[in-house]
């Protein structure tokens, strides 16, 4: 195997020998040396391989077993480069091939993020891509140690980082440290205020004088929660006064109102069934749609039903197939009738009610009016919610402080 | 020159390999398809069917069909093919 391949690589030549005794001209090469291989019979005479320097020799031993030789061909890698030297466009396109090859893998193409949880990919992207480590940059210029300690001092969250470039694949991995445990401050004095104008459903106070009962009706910005404790010495007798933080829950009704209108006589799309394809190609942001359907005068939809993106591997080409599909409509006048209105009204309502409530809904009242053509619902929402805000003691310290001025 | 019986006795004796004291050719038979021969002094005859091969202790005659000398170099000959025999015909 090595042999043929170092052979291979030397080359060397085909002969067929003829002659009274071929057995005595190879026993005499082999004697001096001469390395010979395949030797086949071909008819009357003998094909078989010897290398280059071999050939030289060969001459002696023909002349004195009394053999004649003939080239068949020269084989192996000197021969065939001979060969090729007379075809210079494909050299230069090996050449070429060889540089391109080169040149293609001498950028970073991808980036990827390994490890990162609470960091956004993005952010990190956009500080690789300032200190030249985006795709399309050559990877030559890309220093990995700086990027290590730029990610190190730019994210705190990040504990270890390794940035590395495998062939045209950056990586970047990274270990974020453990969230930091939010702090809650227990010492600095505060207070519950009202967030809205409400009536207390219920209040449970679990550090601070509570300063409201339930029924009451609170404007916003009310003390709700005091932080501030009266510490008496049996009954009516004040020892003094203690500065807390007031912590508690106060669930409170609160009335939102929203309006909604509907008309009674409304354009409705019906789809007639007729659907045209359009196929297109889009590079980039520039869309090529060469065969466009004739829709004629009539409306349609359209609508992305299929589609490709081209990509070798793992990398994305610029490059993709869109898929859409026009879909025709006749709009139709249609009416409906005040009961219909009103349930379809309610359904809006009900759903909008939701989307913006925080808090529990207690009961929803609607009030219909029918102005020419349409319907208005004017609904009054109740909505149980917490309504207890905090605000800090010196604060309102410091507006005492002011008002006394 | 010491005589064959000593020098066997001391080959024995000292557990050397015989073939390369003694001069004798050494035969590896890999099923009927590939043969090697170490050691060996010339090529007699050769042909497609039948192959001589002169050895330190005679000639060895093998016979097969599709011969074929994959190799020739002075230290040993590799024959490939459908051997149906090996013989030494002294």
């Amino acid at each position: 195997m090595f042999l043929a391949l170092w052979y291979y690589l030397h080359g060397y030549v085909m002969i067929t020998v003829s002659g009274f005794s071929v057995e005595r001209f190879v026993n005499m090469a082999t004697f001096r040396g001469i390395y010979l291989w395949n030797i086949q019979p071909k008819g009357s005479c003998v094909q078989m391989n010897v290398s280059t320097k071999g050939y030289f020799l060969l001459e002696e031993c023909a002349e004195k077993t009394g053999c004649q030789y003939n080239i068949i061909c020269r084989c192996g890698l000197p021969a065939l480069l001979k060969k090729y030297k007379k075809r210079k466009i494909l050299s230069l396109g090996v050449l070429f091939f060889v540089a391109s090859l080169y040149l293609l893998s001498s950028f970073v193409w991808t980036v990827e993020v390994e490890g990162n949880e609470r960091i956004q990919k993005e952010e990190l992207f956009a500080v690789c891509e300032k200190m030249g480590m985006a795709p399309g940059k050559l990877k030559w210029n890309v220093n990995t140690d700086n990027i290590t300690e730029i990610l190190l001092e730019t994210f705190p969250d990040i504990s270890w980082v390794s940035v590395s470039i495998k062939g045209t694949d950056a990586l970047i991995k990274i270990v974020e440290t453990i969230p930091q445990p939010e702090i809650v401050d227990k010492v600095t004095p505060s207070d519950l205020i009202a967030k809205k104008d409400s009536v207390i459903q219920s209040i449970t106070a679990e550090a601070g004088t509570p300063m409201v009962q339930s029924g009451d009706v609170v404007k916003k910005g009310e003390l709700l929660i005091s932080g501030e404790i009266i510490i008496a010495a049996g009954e009516e007798a004040e020892v003094g006064r203690e500065y807390i933080r007031a912590r508690g829950a106060i669930l409170g009704k609160v009335w939102y109102t929203l309006e909604e209108k509907i008309a009674l006589h409304y354009e409705e799309k019906k789809y007639t069934g007729e659907e045209k394809k359009d196929k297109s190609i889009q590079i980039g942001d520039v869309v090529l749609n060469i065969i466009q359907p004739n829709m004629g005068e009539s409306t349609y939809d359209k609508q992305k039903t299929g589609g490709k993106q081209f990509a070798i591997g793992d990398f994305k080409l610029p490059v993709a197939w869109v898929e859409e599909t026009y879909k025709k409509y006749e709009t139709v006048q249609k009416e409906r009738t005040e009961e219909e209105a009103k349930r379809e009204i309610e359904q809006i309502l009900k759903q909008k009610a939701n989307e913006i409530v925080e808090g529990e809904i207690e009961n929803i009242d609607i009030v219909y009016q029918k102005q020419e053509d349409s319907i208005v619902a004017i609904a009054t929402i109740t909505v149980v919610e917490e309504i207890g805000e905090e605000q800090k003691r010196e604060q309102i310290i410091l507006q005492q402080n002011e008002e006394e001025l | 020159m010491l005589g064959g019986g000593l020098r066997r006795n001391v080959v024995n004796a000292l557990e050397l390999p015989k073939e390369v004291i003694l001069n004798l050719p050494l035969i590896s038979l890999t099923g009927k398809e590939e043969l090697i021969i170490e050691n060996y002094k010339g090529i007699i005859e050769y042909g497609d069917e039948v192959m001589r091969v002169n050895t330190g202790i005679g000639v060895l005659r093998i016979e097969g069909k599709e011969l074929f000398l994959k190799q020739l170099t002075s230290e040993c000959i590799v024959v490939t093919g459908k051997i149906k025999g090996i013989l030494f015909l002294t």
